[in-house]
């Protein structure tokens, strides 16, 4: 698959280097053209000015006699290859904390960008960037390097560095870029480049192959023809998309414009994943982060975490991996602990989040997660229909997983509170025609619109065949093109859970399509992502579990 | 001690307490009172999470003054008055009577309007919880009166119009509240509320206990002796998020753990080496296994922090024990510090060599280091770095001198003889080419590619730290040059940079190229007082300590408001401005307290 670089960087599995082209399609002033980029969150600014992002880290220019060269580019997940009249350049990753870089015929002119505090050098290793707390090591293997960095007396700080490589007596140059800090544990070098290119290829098709082994066998046909190269996308951003984590694996918001791993995308991310002991894993270490009553933050960083709560899409998430029998696979060990998990962060909004009955509340709006949705008619606090369908599902799959566990006690006491909930669900908060929200502090009734309103069609089969019919009508009004992608996506499930599989074709291909063209944020169409920044990992898993259905 | 009609307001200084992260201060346009929290360290310039503090009687706003001191803060009007009283137990506690105190979200640029505030909610029992995100979590509990919130939420922008929370009397007229914090999540069902009276009085005592930490101050400076320590035990935050242990802030508004300043204050206290000697101790347990580095500041919200400060530690060290003996360094202390100690001096040996071939040792780079950023000598806009990097700079080595020298002495504290004579070994040596290679006759030099940096930087003169290890005649040219009138010293202190120097720059954000400010002080006077020049010493440090007593514990001082050398007017901002010129600062009160408690007084026995 070719990769375009305007809008997603070429990068790996785990790897914080990235590599993509800038058009400034933000008006930003930037330089056009290929840019090195760290997926590093600052680490810190403290005082004075920001740190450099991901973005714009380094401009790439293939020069020769110190001239700049135009170049067109190809670029796959195995590499990215520059063409010149005078020479080529590539570029692969080698492991997660090494790029590689070769050229032939040219140089290289590197134009970097420091944030406050943060150096250039040059040292008998080559030259070391610190940044974010690390250091970003440029080594020649081949030809040479050199640096134009000052310090600014009275700016307090160090000009932009401009690195320059010149190649070898033969024409060569060969780079290799470390992702390191003070320790300098660098990782042993592969043989060749073209060594690293097929490493990578390979993770990448392994990784690929067992989406389309899961869409064959389960719906007996492959992913959506007419959105084949999209999906390689999706599938490409889902496999890049996963960082190191504070010794987990999950996938930040998108590693080129938000390092911030949100807790309710991780439950999307782990939809589409094949493996279910891998999904269980993104599961627990999500769960990992709660909060020692029992919440789990909205996002967590290096630095912080943003603690408040959102819903607990994980409940989906798991019931589906029971309802497909994923669980089955799973370790008794591992299941224990996914059950002791989500005993402490279901019980937390059973604990935390009701009065004296057991109607479970939104004390806040971003709670929801979309704090904009028209979900809060009545104000906060906010007994949701969204809210209380993942009650549901959530004591549903504590219920069954304490049974797999031979816990029959603690089984039937969350089938019961299950089904307390959907009574809450189909009984308190529906009129007839569409759910309302109840404020419990006063009463007051409203009824609840958007599309969190549509979020218990998850539930399915377990609602009457008349509420489904008038969600599924109601669903018909989202006009799905323009819809924030994780929510649609659970709609869309939710239209197929509960029988509407032409229903959930149509705006599926309508949500797909509109993706396909704009990228997976939730303005698309409105206002362009920023360069690089156009497909996300959990959106794309999104999506990619949709392909998988229809 | 500060106040409306007070010598010092709070526009530079804040209202704090010991172990608690709520702050008060005096806006500096509008005057009002304002309200802040240093956990999520975010600095009063820019942010977002700053409350407006009024007081109203029949709905109507009125004026009022104020006064504070470690116990409470006071605001009165002519209808009644507001107080504050804070707690080491996360909780800042409010009463008033026969007005109502109006707390409201104010940011530090009005167009964040209401921003920061992500939520407010109604609990039982007339409480109320406020959510900041990022900046944490208010819960107002009424115990007399009630608090009422206004927090009308704005559709079309998608958040709050505003957020304002009244503190409202009751029948009797009075009314009286407690504010927990919490970053994560509030947890107040076993919280106990003593009475108003009980916590100012457990404030005041928490205070008098501090002043015990510092030795007397001498005659004339004990008021600014009890402001500077003021200065400290309200900056001082307790183990909690990501402090391991108590650690003392900069500032408020900037509120780090900053590495090398804790050996700044841990030097000072004299009073009780012990906890001087675990102050000074800190950063250690922030060390990095792998690679021996301390990292340049520890902040409420945690994390991993780049950059490096200088190593301090051996200088402070070495000065208690001048100073009061060795009681506290046991054996067992000796032997928990000394892997830790040389850690430290490894990261800075080989990370910050200068990478030169030590002659007696080929194929080994000697002890000289060298910087790659001006940040790793403190002294970020000190004209000895005006050549750029690497940078070896003499005031480094200096300390790297006692720093080994120190190991030598922890290494000897627990048994290891061999390896505390390898240690001052290395320290003597580094002493000597410190000596004989950077002190040109003049003054110590800053050398990039082999060739002295041509400044005029009072950091020239920072080896004088190493005190009696220094000949004679280096140490009187320093004290020579230092008390020169009109050179570096001025009517308030020593300028960082030269009055003669074409580069001495003093003007809005600048640090260190030409103000007047407190560490150089410290530095520069204990290293003339221990190598023997004590009255110099001590007329440096009355030049400085004199203009504080009148100007408040800040951190630097445009010293004229022209320059000598031109008699160019000097640009000089006068209102709060992002600088280290305006704050009060605890950096500055830990010098301040050295000299006046140390300098001053060893001049007088002489």
């Amino acid at each position: 698959m070719q990769l375009d670089l305007k809008k997603i960087p070429f990068t790996g599995r785990l790897s914080r280097h990235m590599l993509y082209e800038e058009t400034d399609n933000h008006g930003a002033g930037w330089a056009k053209g290929l840019y090195l980029a760290l997926a590093a969150d600052g680490g810190g600014s403290f005082i004075g000015g920001p740190m450099a992002g991901p973005k714009g880290f380094a401009l790439v220019t293939p020069v020769s006699g110190g001239e700049p060269l135009a170049y067109t580019y190809a670029a796959s997940p195995a590499s990215v290859d520059l063409k010149t009249d005078k020479g080529a350049v590539r570029f692969v990753l080698d492991g997660d904390k090494v790029l590689r870089a070769a050229g032939s015929g040219v140089g290289l002119r590197l134009d970097g960008r420091l944030g406050f505090g943060s150096t250039a050098i040059i040292t008998a290793r080559g030259v070391e960037v610190t940044m974010a707390g690390g250091i970003y090591l440029i080594a020649a293997r081949k030809g040479s390097l050199a640096l134009d960095c000052h310090w600014e007396l009275k700016a307090l700080r160090s000009t932009d560095p401009i690195i320059t490589v010149e190649p070898d007596e033969t024409g060569q140059f060969e780079l290799a870029i470390y992702d390191t800090d003070e320790a300098y544990e660098l990782p042993p070098l592969s043989e060749s480049l073209d060594d690293c290119a097929e490493a990578s290829e390979a993770d990448f098709k392994a990784f690929a192959r067992s989406f389309v082994k899961e869409t064959d066998a389960g719906g007996g046909q492959p992913l959506l023809s007419a959105y084949r190269e999209f999906f390689d996308v999706c599938v490409y951003a889902l496999w890049a998309g996963f960082q190191s984590f504070k010794g987990k694996e999950l996938a930040p918001a998108n590693k080129m414009s938000d390092l911030n791993v949100y807790s309710m995308e991780q439950a999307v991310t782990a939809l589409p994943i094949p493996d279910a002991d891998w999904a269980v894993d993104i599961l627990l270490d999500t769960l990992s982060f709660a909060t020692p009553q029992g919440m789990v933050p909205a996002w967590f960083a290096q630095r912080q975490n943003l603690n408040e709560a959102v819903p607990p899409v994980y409940a989906y998430t798991v019931s589906r991996l029971i309802d497909g029998g994923g669980l089955d696979a799973v370790s008794a060990e591992k299941l224990s602990a996914l059950y002791e998990a989500m005993f402490k962060t279901v019980n937390w909004w059973l604990t935390k989040r009701t009065g004296d009955k057991p109607l479970v509340y939104y004390a806040y709006r971003h709670e929801c997660g979309w704090p904009r949705e028209k979900i809060f008619g009545a104000g906060t606090p906010s007994v949701s229909p969204d809210l209380a369908a993942y009650m549901v599902l959530a004591a549903d799959a504590l219920s069954k997983i304490a049974s797999k566990l031979g816990k029959d006690g603690a089984a039937a006491s969350w089938g019961q509170i299950s089904r307390e909930q959907l009574n809450i669900l189909t009984d308190a908060l529906w009129d007839g025609d569409g759910f309302n929200c109840l404020n419990p502090l006063t009463g007051q009734k409203a009824r609840a619109e958007g599309m969190l309103s549509l979020i218990p069609l998850l539930l399915g089969r377990r609602l009457p065949d008349q509420m489904i019919d008038a969600l599924a009508l109601q669903a018909a009004g989202i006009a799905w093109s323009e819809a924030p992608v994780i929510p649609a996506t659970l709609i869309i499930l939710g239209l197929v859970a509960s029988g509407k599989t032409d229903e959930a074709k149509a705006a599926a291909k309508a949500l797909i399509g509109s993706c396909a063209g704009s990228g997976t944020g939730d303005t698309r169409g409105k206002t362009a992502a920023p360069a690089g920044a156009f497909f996300s990992p959990a959106p794309c898993a999104g999506l990619l579990t949709l392909g998988g259905l229809i | 001690m500060f106040g409306t009609c007070e010598k010092f307001n709070l526009q530079r200084a804040t209202f704090a307490r010991s172990a608690c992260a709520f702050y008060i201060f005096e806006d500096y346009y509008d005057h009002l009172l304002r309200l802040s929290n240093y956990k999520p360290s975010a600095m009063v310039m820019s942010s977002p999470f700053l409350f407006r503090l009024k007081l109203l009687s029949e709905g109507v706003e009125v004026p009022y003054t104020y006064f504070s001191d470690a116990g409470s803060l006071k605001m009165t009007s002519d209808k009644g008055f507001a107080q504050f009283a804070l707690s080491d137990q996360d909780q800042m506690r409010i009463r008033g009577k026969g007005v109502t105190l109006r707390i409201e979200l104010c940011p530090a640029i009005p167009e964040m309007g209401a921003s920061a505030c992500h939520g407010v909610r109604p609990l039982k029992n007339g409480a109320w919880e406020a959510v900041f995100g990022t900046y944490g979590k208010f819960l107002f509990k009424p115990l007399k009166g009630a608090v009422s919130a206004d927090c009308p939420w704005d559709e079309d922008k998608g958040g709050y119009a505003r957020v304002v929370f009244d503190l409202i009397t009751d029948d009797s007229g009075e009314f009286e509240t407690a504010v927990h914090d919490n970053m994560v999540e509030f947890d107040v069902d076993g919280a106990v509320y003593p009475p108003f009276d009980a916590l100012v009085k457990a404030s005041l005592d928490s205070y008098e206990a501090f002043k015990k930490n510092y030795a007397a101050p001498a005659k004339g400076y004990e008021e600014l002796f009890d402001y500077a320590v003021y200065q400290v035990w309200s900056h001082r935050a307790k183990a909690d998020g990501g402090y391991k242990e108590p650690g003392i802030l900069f500032q408020c508004s900037i509120a780090g753990v900053f590495s090398w300043q804790q050996s700044y204050h841990g030097m000072t206290m004299l009073g009780n080496p012990r906890e001087g000697w675990r102050q000074i101790c800190t950063l250690f347990l922030y060390q990095d296994e792998r690679t021996g580095r301390l990292p340049s500041f520890i902040s409420y919200v945690g994390g991993a922090n780049p950059g490096i400060q200088p190593p301090f530690q051996g200088f402070a060290l070495d000065a208690l024990l001048r100073l009061k003996g060795d009681d506290f360094l046991t054996p067992e202390e000796c032997a928990r510090m000394y892997p830790k100690f040389v850690k430290w001096a490894e990261y800075w040996l080989t990370r910050r060599s200068a990478g030169r071939e030590d002659p007696d040792n080929p194929g080994h780079f000697d002890d000289v280091t060298a910087i790659n950023n001006p940040n790793d000598s403190g002294w970020d806009d000190a004209t000895n770095f005006k050549d750029g990097f690497p940078a070896q700079n003499p005031d480094i080595m200096a300390f790297m001198v006692i720093l080994m020298e120190t190991i030598a002495r922890l290494a000897r504290g627990c048994g290891r003889t061999d390896e505390a004579d390898s240690w001052k070994a290395r320290a003597d040596k580094l002493l000597r080419t410190v000596v004989t290679e950077f002190w040109d006759g003049e003054k110590f030099v800053t050398k990039v590619n082999g060739k002295p940096v041509d400044s005029m930087s009072v950091i020239c003169y920072q080896p004088i730290l190493l005190g009696d290890r220094l000949p004679k005649h280096i140490v009187d040219k320093v004290a020579e040059t230092l008390t020169k009138e009109g050179h570096f010293l001025t009517e308030i202190g020593l300028a960082t940079e030269s009055l003669r120097s074409p580069l001495c720059d003093y003007s809005a954000n600048t640090f260190i190229a030409g103000r007047v400010v407190a560490p150089p002080h410290m530095c520069l006077t204990t290293g003339l007082y221990f190598a023997g020049k004590k009255k110099e010493a001590a007329k440096i440090a009355r030049r400085w300590c004199d203009n504080v007593k009148e100007k408040g514990v800040i951190l630097g001082f445009a010293p004229y408001d022209h320059y000598k050398l031109t008699g160019e007017k000097a640009n000089i901002t006068h209102g709060p401005v992002a600088s280290d010129g305006w704050s009060w600062s605890s950096w500055a009160a830990a010098c301040t307290l050295m000299m006046i408690t140390v300098i001053i007084p060893g001049a007088e026995q002489v």
